[in-house]
């Protein structure tokens, strides 16, 4: 069958129109925990927004690291992310969003991940649940941390799942029962696999800080 | 004294120190800031990179499987099973984890039901009983037709009007219309609290339907470990096998528990009803209605077989409404 070019030259090309196809682009990471009111642990969640090469999931910069210890309320002097009057904070990009440091307990706090505000070249953003002994109350106060061990066991629920922005869970872990006898966790990956943004568990937990995890990846 | 590597200590994130693990354990930040450096393409990874650490490996297990070892519970069930056996760490404290399983839930079932007894035994249910029976009394002894004049009629009722249990006189009347009041007040004053207590119930009612599904999928959880224990563990499978039993144990008696149960939350349901269409709507119109008799009889006024006829029906009514 004979056909014709319909394009001129010079002519700009037509315009198409496009819809994202990029399923499940957000993800949702929400940790639950319920203990004993006065119970002196607490719960955190931290993601990194990474880059991979080939040599393993780096961070170069402090603005990559969402965690409650890098707020400019929890650390004046060092934190670089603003904490906002409702107690949240995220990455610049907007890619990463932190609900907030909850000290309360029976309480969850969740971490956002919106793959379509991740700046160009972050391809995996690696998952962290942590436990530390602090005192409870409203916020974290700068040097309110004290030096006892503490360990996912002594919490006597806590779990985070991992959901995609439909809501479908992806993955799930027990913290208190899988990972008792460790105070850091290692969840998983979103990462930028072959079908865009998705969710790869790690599930490896140790007794150690966040700087450590920091240590891995930077 | 520097912290020791298994001890917590306080993370803070700084720009001194050049070593990730040094007191800042930081990563400097760029001179240019993340935003000019990055990359306008995103490389595709297949593997996340992993920290070293102990890895939970779990317990391969699917609907399936627990489908077929133990049929006919809602694909729910399977899950939260799948969940279960998941979570579960062949470690050390195996055997004491065994020895437990699902033994919380069993527990949260007895607190449930002495909770559940005690709301059934609430004080203020015997009172409202009490207060509906005295009223059910006293319109069970109201004859209408005699205290309009119509029905006590002979020499022998008119002898004993006055002195037998019945009320047939105006006076009476009166004296039971204030009593009848008094009561529909102290009724009308309970409905707070039944609707209460009808909550709590149903909350309760909630959660024992929550904690038998909890147990059936602890059950079956608990089977399949058994059966996959059985061949490199088998006194860890047999702890299985007998929380496995337990636990369905515990479920049988929930179910054959659950009618005594709904008729317990019935109660409340039933009295707030009696109180909120009989005591509160019906009974202060026919209040009013005997009280025109009571008016009436004072001025010697009579009122037609009929009037007192079609009051004596709606007095049977409320009767047989309370009764239900």
């Amino acid at each position: 069958m004979l056909t014709l070019t319909l394009d001129k030259p010079g002519a700009a090309p037509a315009r198409k129109l496009q819809l994202s196809l990029n399923k499940g682009a957000a993800f949702k990471v929400t940790v639950a925990w319920q203990c004993d009111a006065s119970h002196q642990d607490d719960i955190d969640i931290h993601a990194l927004e990474a880059r991979n090469g080939g040599n393993g999931a780096k961070v170069s910069a402090l603005e990559e690291i969402l965690s409650t210890y890098n707020t400019t309320k929890m650390s004046p002097k060092t934190g670089v992310l603003p904490t906002a009057a409702d107690g949240s904070f995220a990455t610049p990009s907007g890619g990463l969003q932190h609900s907030g440091d909850v000290r309360v307990q029976g309480n969850t706090e969740t971490i956002v991940i919106d793959g379509s505000k991740l700046p160009a070249g972050v391809n995996e953003i690696p998952l962290f649940a942590t436990v530390h002994k602090a005192e409870h109350g409203q916020g974290h106060v700068e040097g309110a941390e004290s030096e006892d061990e503490a360990a996912f066991a002594d919490i006597e629920v806590c779990t985070v799942t991992i959901a995609d922005e439909g809501g479908r869970e992806l993955g799930a872990y027990q913290l208190s029962k899988e990972f008792g006898e460790f105070n850091v966790v290692q969840l998983g990956s979103i990462m930028h696999g072959d079908n865009g943004w998705e969710y790869a568990p790690v599930g490896r937990g140790f007794t150690g800080t966040f700087n450590d995890v920091l240590g891995h990846f930077s | 004294m520097p912290p020791a590597k298994d001890k917590l200590r306080p993370t803070v994130i700084g720009s001194e120190g050049a070593s990730p693990r040094g007191p800042g354990g930081s990563v400097q930040p760029p001179k240019d800031g993340p935003a000019r450096r990055a990359p306008a393409v995103k490389p595709v990874i297949r593997q996340p990179t992993a920290m070293p650490g102990t890895e939970r490996r779990r317990i391969e297990v699917s609907v399936r499987d627990l489908q077929a070892l133990s049929p006919g519970a809602k694909t729910m069930l399977y899950e939260r099973a799948r969940a279960l056996v998941g979570a579960f760490v062949l470690d050390r404290a195996a055997q004491r984890k065994a020895i437990l399983w699902g033994h919380d839930l069993q527990q949260t079932h007895g607190g449930l039901v002495t909770e559940m007894l005690d709301l059934a035994r609430s004080p203020v249910l015997r009172q409202v009983d009490g207060y509906l029976a005295r009223m059910m009394d006293i319109l069970g002894s109201i004859d209408l037709m005699a205290v309009c004049g119509h029905g006590g009629d002979s020499v022998m009722g008119r002898l004993f009007q006055g002195i037998n249990s019945r009320i047939d006189t105006p006076s009476e009347l009166a004296r039971a219309q204030a009593e009848l009041e008094q009561l529909l007040t102290l009724v009308a004053a309970a409905l707070d609290p039944l609707l209460d207590l009808k909550d709590r119930l149903l909350r309760l009612s909630n959660s024992m339907q929550g904690t038998a599904e909890q147990v059936e999928a602890s059950a079956i959880g608990a089977l399949f470990l058994s059966e996959r224990l059985r061949q490199n563990d088998t006194a860890l499978a047999q702890r299985f096998a007998e929380r496995s039993m337990s636990l369905t144990q515990t479920l049988a008696q929930m179910r054959q528990t659950g009618s005594t149960q709904e008729l317990q939350i019935e109660q409340p349901m039933r009295i707030i009803g009696a109180i909120q269409n009989v005591a509160l709507v019906v009974m202060p119109a026919f209040i009013g209605s005997i009280a025109s008799i009571a008016t009436l009889g004072a001025r010697k006024t009579t009122i037609s077989p009929t009037e007192a006829g079609e009051l004596a029906y709606r007095l049977r009514d409320i009767i047989s409404q309370l009764k239900t």
